[in-house]
């Protein structure tokens, strides 16, 4: 489980990261979690790393009117510290607790989970659920992609080999927002087999987004649609949104079901945010 | 302080962290495939690679001899250290390059290429089964795939079987599991002259000696293995595995030491896996639930070389668990499979034969409507020693008394009470699992003795034992025990262990073996000292033995004194040996357990778990402890989340390792586990001890299947005998009637 060789740079300006970028070969390393696994098992090729570490324009949460921009370079632990407030914030606290264990988290980023666009991530489904969009940049310029046209398929996205995903943003929810997170999973510090993310804002309407049951994190309109109309939800989400793949330890029909229970569970159990 | 605190505190010493000078680091080509004719293997470019220093094939080893099995057929086809012509395993080796570092050597692996073209695999023993029956080729030419086939005990009359009142008739399977130890599979080959030294993370270091000397044609006297530190082994590290013949082979070929660490995704795909059986039970029983028979099925995966082929035997001698039943017969069948190879996994053999016969009790007690506890009581064995009809003598026990004692901390009144009101105002289903066994510990005949010895000189004493730690604190129990005897200090004692270089014999570490058989030995190593150091002194002062006494490591006849050490120092060495043997130990428990479920996700919840085992006389409270702690953990592994799940060519499904083989964690563990033991001391060992390795391991997985049967046994739709192992929550919630 030993790296091919590559290169290795820490930019400390954006223009540098992105020439750096434009190398062929090269690949970003923000925490490293997924991409050193997947660099030691040989099935991902980097020549040149190019690690975000310095780069200050991707640090930090920024706050806009109606959304909240989260770096590239915030880590989970940042987000389960609240370092977004209100019902968002609430929603990135309950999320970022189930993702890995307590050493993944203290280095992993939002931003990188959506680019290693991994089947059963809590961040895609939450960043599709909420309809997110992602900041790209490289040398040829600027574009924000939405978070559900980003996730192309398992561990594949929109994003070109060139360019660096500098962001996230995610829509603020609006006080007395009611926010919840409910997941199936074998272990604690395994994937999730599914995770079902929910905000009930206050007009009653439901924005869900869903882990493990399709080949990225969706949102599920489908679900969303049948709560408007005071139907089963979670009925919807089983028959409709998900589009599960085979595992060894959950058929298709299975999968389906959890999707369904998960989307009426985390529907039943949204709290409101404390002020 | 304990003296193995060292281990918990992160100052082990393994033998990846052994500094030799020019050691040279080790990585292998394996097949990436199940089944295949091996055509060729080009090392052209990864010889020209920087750091690479050799490169290994089948045909660079002509004169090295085949893998010694350990536990396998009488007719073992031949196993080459790198596969010849055909592999038959995924991960099975087929060439090793040696580089200046494991990077390097890495780099120069991707680069080989292999010519392979693929055979169809049969992943499973009814693939096997199948296979031979249509006649198609053998795995071996010339070899039969059935490996082994052995019976235990006489057949049961059909007569039994019409006039039985009730006859139970379940099929069970025992998945395939990764042994999984902290530090995997780690060699290091020193060459020096014509003799080697050899530092392995090993269970029985004179096994491996004697593995390597036969491989390569040496005197095992110029073989020396040493094991340092070692991260577990669970079983699986007492083999002379194909990979340590190759070492052996690049460093002797290059004068060179060579090391090789396994890493995780080879331990995952290449390394020896433990269970894989496909088991029948049936137990006939009368109208007062009495058992008149029991008949065991095994069918097991052997994998594609015969390592321990014989193994399962072990289920079989184990049919009869704890109870007492006239006509007992199992039948076990070990067939080739293209997986790879099937050993000893923590228990080894023992809980695939506790799971099919208390699986099947409580199938049995459902359909009489007998209380499973009850139907257990019934028909435990309360007289000793008890010869089973499969050809076991248990030796000694209180089987009631220990079952008595898990319902006591079971409570399974209150939780009947739970269960009635849940089923009554709605709630998850709740169920209560109960399981008894009965286990072997020591070994089998061939290696139940043990050497000890101990030697006094003016440092202190030094106690040499063949066993061979893996991470269980031999050096403090062994020593407190040899301190003990000799009424000194427990720091005055040294234990030496692992390393054939300093004790002349051994049998090593698993079967649960060490202290019963390693610290009957030293204990009677002791007294034997004792015995030579008053001789001695009697000599010296010229006095009658009987009157020197010992009297804390000191010598005393009327006015004169001298301490051992001293002794030695102005005569010759003080030194006794002895050689314990003695006939297997039967230690045994009764688990219980609690669970709720989620009805919808088929979740499996831990409510509380009991474990009473019953391991003769402690030598060791906190050593103890921590095996039963250990082996339950391993145990809750088994029935809930752990599995190696193969394709239909017997390729693992386990892309992401240890995110998809799910082992538990201290997070699984129960909140509410309540562990006790009764102790009955062994009547055939000098400390009344029996082994306490393996327990958990046993016991927790047929009370947690147990107890989810239970839990869902009343519901609609519901058939606890769709339940497998692990209980995943599709499993579950298949077996609740989910639509899949």
């Amino acid at each position: 489980m030993k790296p091919a060789p590559f290169e290795y740079v820490v930019p400390t300006t954006l223009a540098e990261a992105l020439d750096a970028l434009a190398t062929p070969g090269a690949r970003v390393i923000a925490g490293g979690q997924s991409l050193l696994q997947d660099l030691g098992w040989r099935r991902t090729e980097a020549s040149l790393l190019v690690d975000v570490a310095d780069l200050d324009e991707l640090a930090g949460v920024h706050d806009d009117v109606g959304s909240v921009r989260i770096g590239a370079r915030v880590r989970h632990v940042d987000l389960e510290r609240g370092a977004v407030a209100g019902p968002l914030g609430a929603l990135l606290v309950a999320t970022a607790g189930w993702i890995a264990h307590p050493p993944v988290r203290s280095r992993g980023t939002l931003v990188g989970s959506l680019c290693f666009a991994h089947p059963a991530s809590e961040w895609c489904a939450l960043a599709a659920g909420l309809g997110g969009s992602v900041e790209l940049a490289s040398t040829r310029g600027r574009r924000t992609v939405a978070v559900g046209d980003f996730l192309y398929g398992p561990h594949e996205t929109a994003a070109a080999p060139d360019e660096l995903a500098t962001a996230v943003v995610l829509p603020r929810l609006p006080g007395g927002t009611r926010v919840g997170v409910v997941e199936s999973r074998r272990t604690h510090a395994g994937y999730a087999h599914v995770a079902a993310t929910a905000a009930v804002l206050p007009d009653g309407s439901a924005r869900l987004g869903l882990a493990g049951a399709a080949p990225t994190g969706i949102r599920a309109h489908a679900a969303e649609a049948a709560l408007a109309r005071g139907e089963d939800p979670g009925a919807a989400a089983a028959t409709v949104d998900a589009d599960p793949r085979e595992h060894p330890h959950a058929p298709i029909a299975y999968t389906r079901h959890v999707a369904g229970v998960l989307v009426r569970r985390v529907l039943a159990r949204t709290e409101e945010a404390a002020a | 302080m304990r003296g193995d605190d060292r281990l918990t505190t992160g100052r082990g010493r393994y033998v990846a962290d052994l500094r030799v000078a020019g050691c040279l680091e080790a990585a292998f080509v394996r097949s990436p495939v199940p089944h295949a004719d091996l055509r060729g293997v080009d090392p052209t470019t990864a010889a020209r690679m920087p750091g690479v220093a050799l490169v290994l094939r089948a045909d660079d080893l002509a004169g090295v001899g085949d893998v010694p099995t350990m536990f396998g057929a009488e007719d073992a086809p031949p196993w080459p250290p790198l596969a010849r012509d055909r592999v038959r395993h995924e991960g099975e080796p087929v060439a090793l390059v040696v580089a200046d570092d494991r990077y390097r050597a890495e780099d120069a692996v991707a680069t080989v290429a292999l010519d392979l073209e693929p055979r169809p695999g049969r992943a499973t023993p009814s693939a096997a089964r199948q296979a031979r029956d249509r006649g198609d080729e053998p795995l071996y030419p010339g070899h039969d795939d059935l490996a082994l086939a052995k019976d235990f005990g006489p057949p049961v009359a059909e007569e039994t079987w019409r006039r039985a009142h009730t006859v139970v008739d379940v099929k069970l399977r025992q998945q395939l599991l990764a042994p999984t130890s902290l530090e995997a599979r780690a060699i290091l080959v020193e060459p020096d002259g014509e003799r080697l030294i050899v530092h392995c993370s090993h269970q029985f270091p004179h096994g491996l000696a004697t593995g390597i000397a036969g491989a390569f044609g040496l005197d095992v006297g110029i073989v020396r293995v040493v094991v340092p530190d070692a991260g577990g082994a669970f079983g699986s590290k007492s083999p002379t595995y194909p990979e340590y013949l190759a070492v052996v082979a690049a460093a002797r070929r290059l004068g060179r030491p060579v090391r090789w660490i396994e890493d995780r995704t080879e331990a995952l795909t290449a390394a020896s896996r433990g269970r894989g059986q496909d088991q029948r039970v049936r137990i006939a029983a009368d109208a007062d639930g009495r058992f008149l028979a029991i008949d065991l099925q095994v069918d097991a995966d052997v994998g594609a070389h015969p390592l321990g082929a014989a193994l399962p035997g072990q289920t079989g001698l184990a049919a009869s668990e704890a109870y007492a039943v006239p006509e007992v017969h199992a039948a076990v069948r070990s067939w080739s499979t293209t997986t790879t190879p099937t050993f000893a996994y923590r228990g080894a053999g023992r809980p695939e034969a506790a799971y099919a016969v208390e699986r099947a009790v409580d199938e049995l007690a459902a359909t009489l409507g007998a209380d499973p506890v009850e139907l257990r009581r019934r028909n435990l064995i309360r007289d000793f020693p008890y010869d089973t009809p499969t050809g076991r003598r248990y030796d000694s026990g209180d089987y009631a008394a220990c079952l008595d004692r898990c319902v006591e901390l079971l409570e399974p009144g209150r939780w009947r009470a739970e269960q009635a009101r849940r089923r009554d105002e709605g709630g998850w289903p709740l169920g209560v699992g109960i399981a008894c066994y009965v286990e072997r510990s020591g070994g089998e005949p061939g290696i139940l003795e043990e050497y000890g010895s101990v030697t006094a000189d003016d440092g202190g004493f030094t106690a040499r034992v063949g066993t061979s730690s893996t991470g269980q604190p031999h050096g403090t129990v062994f020593a407190a025990l040899v301190a003990d005897r000799l009424g000194v200090a427990a720091e005055d004692v040294v234990l030496v262990e692992g390393d054939t270089g300093e004790v002349p014999e051994g049998h090593g570490t698993f079967a649960s073996r060490s202290a019963q058989m390693g610290g009957a030995a030293l204990a009677e190593a002791a007294d034997a000292l004792i015995g030579t150091a008053r001789e001695r002194a009697a000599e010296v002062w010229a006095v009658a033995v009987d009157d020197v006494v010992w009297d804390k490591g000191t010598l005393r006849s009327g006015t004169s004194a001298m301490p051992a050490g001293e002794l030695a120092t102005e005569t010759e060495p003080l030194r006794a040996e002895h050689r314990f043997t003695s006939p297997p130990a039967f230690p045994y428990g009764s688990y219980g357990a609690v669970v709720e479920v989620d009805p919808e996700l088929g979740s499996v919840h831990l409510l509380r778990l009991v474990a009473v085992d019953d391991y003769g006389t402690v030598l060791d409270q906190t050593a103890v402890h921590g095996q039963t702690l250990g082996s339950i953990a391993q145990g809750l592994g088994q029935v809930l989340t752990e599995s190696v799940v193969l394709d239909d060519e017997g390729a693992a499904l386990l892309r992401d390792g240890l995110l998809d083989y799910l082992l538990p964690t201290a997070a699984e563990m129960p909140r509410d586990l309540r562990v006790d033991e009764t102790a009955v001391p062994a009547p055939d060992n000098p400390l009344g001890a029996k082994g306490a390795g393996e327990a958990g391991c046993i016991g927790v997985p047929p009370a947690v299947v147990n107890a989810v049967a239970d839990a869902i046994r009343s519901l609609p739709g519901a058939d606890p005998t769709r339940l497998r192992m692990p209980l995943t929550p599709a499993v579950v919630w298949a077996a609740l009637g989910g639509v899949g």
